[in-house]
């Protein structure tokens, strides 16, 4: 543990401190472009320069690791002017284009060049040009401004996986691209955005949108998958304007998905904001008092109700959809399946992901079973990505999940592999032998009536052999899942299809025959099954609405209001808290507060707010199964367009014809 | 004319005040008249030089011809002065902000009602 | 100089030929299997002398599937080092060093003779196809500036009319002696005495 003077503070540094961290550590600021704590150490944008005792230049504090006795200075003479003529080189070539720049207002250098920059620049020649490079239809280019921190290559080689970005031609003429100008492959893209440090990357969907001083920000959680990232969102006025990643080291890091980062221009598309009533076969528009009232008739003629609730509501409305429902019919016929789903809700460690996220990075072995986390659960698969290049796990799979982003070795896909693991007859059964820390993750495309209690079993089994029974972890897709799973939204006896009438909330994936059928279909964007309905009633997106969300960890997570419902919408557990009292079967709750405070009465499995539920895997119940002789068969996800709101997004939908582009030109590896 | 007159003493932006019309009854004298009825005083050593407003107390009424003569950038009033007429020049107008006819970007003209997109049961 | 100029008209496909093949295989063999990436220059080099001194498109996406490594780290590669051409060159690449010494000794009136009689622009063919010049740094005959390099033989001691001879040679393929054109040996001295010996 070397101790290092800072500015004449002695402070003691763990080993592999750089001189950057210890400065920081000793709470001095060191200006940077290039060195960010998540990516390799370039050393080549200068602005970290600090003197060092016996050195007779200064240093580059990111490259340089802190030793024994250093003496460090950031506040000499020296240091400023160091910094002020590295900061002079670096706007040479960058145009003075900040009032056109969507950076402006955000940008490290113009915050930097406040802060450490000289007075103005001696430099007289004309400025560079370069042209402007294609990325795909997310990420714009305006490469005058860039600086060649290499951020962006290093991201996309280290996190992303996708080494398509490089720096071409040398010297002055460096230019960032990426080969023949091509779409950058990757469902963690646009992250790239969050890390120029300039105006060189920006976002082309929030192009000239708004300054980011003009905006709201709320700090909430994303429903785009089950991993719940951590998001801030960003409005002005009512319009979600972006959506920017919010430091979770439990969940994202500080990375998000393009899905979560870009399906927000789908919540101003496609929007219901008012009731519709179906009359002679057609939806027409109508108040909220006749819609509760056609409601209220059709629930006095049978007590055949069921409800499915979809893959992005919340916990509230679950609850309170399960509640009205039990009230009115005295039926349990709630359900989140909108498709063949295998469950055990008997302990809930047979439907969660058990390792917490964060301790992906402690395993030392990876099993797939029929899981495709690059498109299923992105944040996962850069966890697992990470721990493959930093301690170069071993993963293997049972099925072809297709690229991942890491190298994978295939078991076979059949599942009876698992068997042959389970009697030490297959190879892989010595490594999990060997492992401290084995994780298993089953994806929902084995998950289903067929399959889903062998390979749960027999993976428990396995598990159970080598004491690692927490490392069985369930691949959910929707954010959703989990949370219906907690609640008991489900419903093992009986198709709630069959019900003779439905009440739909935001379940958009499902067939449904509507013959004979009462249809109430809620929710915040119009779907097929909006149409099928005979009363429509408008919801809030997960944006408009106060709401807890469970994810796949078991974690309760708080999103907040960014803006409000459209129109007439309401949020989706006060409508059905309104129907009820029209149904005279009043809930027996009239605050978010209360009815929060219900669901934690009722359900003691939830955890508080941010934590992990305590659960434990020990006294896991376990049948044996007869081997399955059946193949891995993955059903096809269409990444960005899993949900309706990505559907009604425009930003989503080029993403997808750029990635047939891609597929399609042959250059996709 | 009550109402006028009610006006005169209660407010300032209408016309004159009492203190104005009793101050220009006693040592006010016109020198002229514009295009828009604006009436143009002057005291009797010329020290001061004040307008009475037709309507509303709003500077930018004022032609050009006649605020040079208000701010003593002329001696003369334009009636004296021969102005060249080009044919650029066009009528005066008083400041339009706050009008109807008040300038605005055409972004906001466009006043969006709705930033988002119905969902239309027919599509 | 801007960046690196890439030739517009590319083939469509590039594969060694049977010979370069072997030689690929002992490339390879020089460096351990796990870091065959490091063969990436050379493989580079004997795509370009493969295909009349220039690295077409192709060629960098084949060599990048041969190492296993993404295409851009092979473009990286292929367009950081002036020595790789990525637009055809001539039958005659003239190569004018304009680095101080022969800047000194007049190289701007060599690179002026360049325009003239190759090609107006830098990188480009001349009419004729049969030549095409570039401006290099250093090439180590400093003593006998100016000079320049047409493909690997040296040309030095030039001046306007010397150049303009060499280049006007091009067409009937007439090519004056190699080396000094004043016709001084190696880089003795110019005028009499030759050594410190003599007087």
């Amino acid at each position: 543990m070397p101790k290092v003077k800072v500015d004449g503070v002695e402070i003691e540094v763990e080993n592999g401190t750089t001189v950057l961290q210890a400065c920081e550590i000793a709470g001095k600021e060191i200006p940077r472009f290039c060195y960010h704590e998540r990516l390799s150490i370039a050393g080549n944008c200068r602005m970290c320069l600090v003197e060092m005792e016996r050195s007779p230049k200064p240093v580059a504090s990111c490259a340089m690791p802190a030793a024994e006795g250093q003496v460090i200075f950031t506040n000499t003479e020296m240091v400023k002017k160091a910094r002020e003529g590295v900061m002079e080189f670096l706007l040479i070539n960058h145009p003075l284009d900040c009032p056109i720049c969507d950076q402006g207002g955000e940008c490290d250098l113009q915050d930097q060049s406040v802060n450490y920059g000289g007075r103005s620049s001696r430099y007289e020649l004309n400025k560079r040009s370069v042209k402007e490079k294609y990325m795909g239809p997310l990420i714009k280019t305006q490469m005058n401004r860039c600086i060649h921190c290499t951020r962006c290559i290093r991201f996309a080689e280290e996190i992303a996986g996708v080494p398509d970005l490089g720096a071409i031609n040398r010297g002055e003429n460096m230019e960032i691209t990426t080969f023949l100008e091509k779409t950058v492959d990757s469902e963690l893209s646009a992250n790239v955005i969050d890390l120029c440090p300039v105006g060189a990357l920006t976002s082309k969907p929030y192009a000239f949108e708004a300054r980011p001083w003009e905006l709201t920000k709320t700090e909430t959680i994303d429903v785009m998958d089950a991993v719940g990232s951590n998001i801030r969102v960003d409005t002005k006025g009512w319009d979600v304007k972006r959506i920017l990643p919010r430091i979770n080291e439990d969940i994202n890091e500080e990375w998000i998905s393009d899905k979560t980062r870009y399906a927000c221009d789908g919540l101003s598309s496609n929007r219901i904001d008012q009731p519709y009533i179906k009359k002679e076969g057609k939806l027409i528009p109508c108040s909220w008092e006749e819609a509760f009232l056609k409601i209220s008739e059709e629930f006095k003629k049978t007590a055949n109700i069921g409800g499915l609730v979809g893959d992005l509501v919340d916990l509230e409305t679950i609850f309170s959809l399960k509640n009205l429902l039990s009230s009115v019919s005295g039926s349990e016929s709630v359900d989140f399946r909108q498709k063949d789903f295998y469950i055990d809700p008997s302990h809930p460690s047979n439907y969660l992901f058990n390792t917490p996220i964060a301790e992906i990075d402690d395993a030392d072995l990876f099993l797939l079973v029929g899981a495709n986390p690059r498109l299923e659960a992105t944040m996962i698969n850069s966890r697992i990505r990470k721990n493959f290049v930093s301690k170069k796990t071993e993963v293997f799979s049972i099925g072809n999940p297709g690229d991942q982003t890491y190298k994978i070795n295939l078991l076979g896909d059949n599942l009876s592999i698992l068997k042959d693991i389970e009697a030490e007859t297959n190879s892989f059964a010595d490594k999990i032998k060997k492992s401290k820390r084995p994780i298993f993750i089953i994806g929902e495309s084995v998950l289903n009536s067929k399959q889903g209690k062998f390979v749960l079993e027999t993976s428990k089994n396995i598990l159970k052999k080598y004491n690692a029974l927490s490392g069985l972890n369930t691949l959910h897709r929707n954010a959703s899942s989990v949370g219906a799973l907690m609640l008991g939204a489900y419903n093992t006896n009986q198709d709630v299809l069959k019900n003779e009438i439905l009440y739909l909330i935001g379940a958009d994936e499902v067939e449904i025959d509507n013959k004979n059928k009462f249809i109430i279909y809620q929710g915040s964007h119009g779907s097929k099954n909006t149409k099928i309905a005979d009363v429509v009633l408008p919801g809030a997106a997960y944006t408009e609405k106060d709401s807890l969300y469970v994810n796949l960890e078991g974690r309760v997570q708080a999103a907040y209001k960014a803006s409000f419902p459209p129109g007439d919408a309401k949020e989706d557990w006060k409508i059905l808290r309104a129907l009820s009292d029209v149904l005279k079967k009043p809930l027996k709750f009239n605050t978010i507060e209360q009815l929060r405070s219900k669901i934690f009465e009722s359900f003691s499995i939830f955890p508080e707010i941010n934590q992990l539920p305590k659960v434990k895997t020990e006294n896991l119940s376990i049948a044996s199964v007869d081997t399955l002789d059946s193949k891995v068969q993955f059903t096809s996800i269409d990444y960005y367009q899993t949900n309706e709101i990505a559907r009604s997004s425009k930003t989503m939908m080029e993403c997808k014809t750029a990635r047939e582009q891609l597929a399609k030109t042959g250059t996709d590896d | 004319m009550l109402i006028n007159f009610f006006k005169s003493i209660f407010t300032w932006w209408n016309t004159q005040t009492v203190g104005t019309f009793l101050f220009t009854l006693f040592s006010g004298k016109l020198v002229g008249v514009d295009q828009f009825g604006n009436r143009y005083h002057q005291n009797k050593d010329d020290s001061k030089r004040w307008v009475i407003y037709n309507g509303d107390v709003d500077s930018s009424r004022i032609p050009p011809e006649w605020h040079l003569w208000i701010h003593k950038t002329s001696l003369s009033t334009p009636d004296k002065i021969k102005f060249e007429n080009h044919d650029w020049m066009k009528e005066h107008h008083p400041n339009y902000t706050g009008s109807k006819l008040a300038y605005s970007p055409s972004k906001s003209k466009k006043e969006k009602k709705d930033s988002y997109k119905k969902w239309q049961p027919e599509s | 100089m801007s960046g690196k100029h890439v030739a517009k008209d590319q083939p469509q496909s590039f594969i060694f030929s049977s010979e370069n093949l072997k030689t690929k295989d002992i490339i390879l063999k020089k460096y351990p299997e796990v870091r065959k990436k490091s063969a990436v220059m050379p493989l580079l080099n004997l795509a370009q002398k493969q295909n009349d001194g220039w690295i077409p498109l192709a060629a960098v996406q084949y060599i990048a599937d041969l190492l296993e490594v993404p295409y851009i780290k092979v473009y990286e590669v292929a367009t950081f080092y002036t020595m790789y051409n990525l637009a055809p060159v001539g039958k005659y690449f003239v190569q004018v060093c304009t680095t101080t010494p022969c800047a000194i000794r007049g190289s701007g009136k060599i690179v002026e003779a360049c325009k003239k009689y190759i090609s107006s622009k830098e990188g480009h063919l001349s009419e004729d196809k049969k030549s095409s010049w570039i401006e290099v740094e250093c090439l180590g005959a400093c003593v006998n500036a100016p000079m320049i390099q047409i493909n690997e033989d040296y040309y030095e001691d030039l001046d306007a009319i010397s150049a303009e001879k060499i280049f006007k040679s091009f067409k009937d393929d007439s090519l004056p002696k190699l080396g000094s054109q004043k016709g001084r040996k190696g880089s003795e001295p110019i005028k009499q005495r030759l050594t410190l010996l003599k007087n």
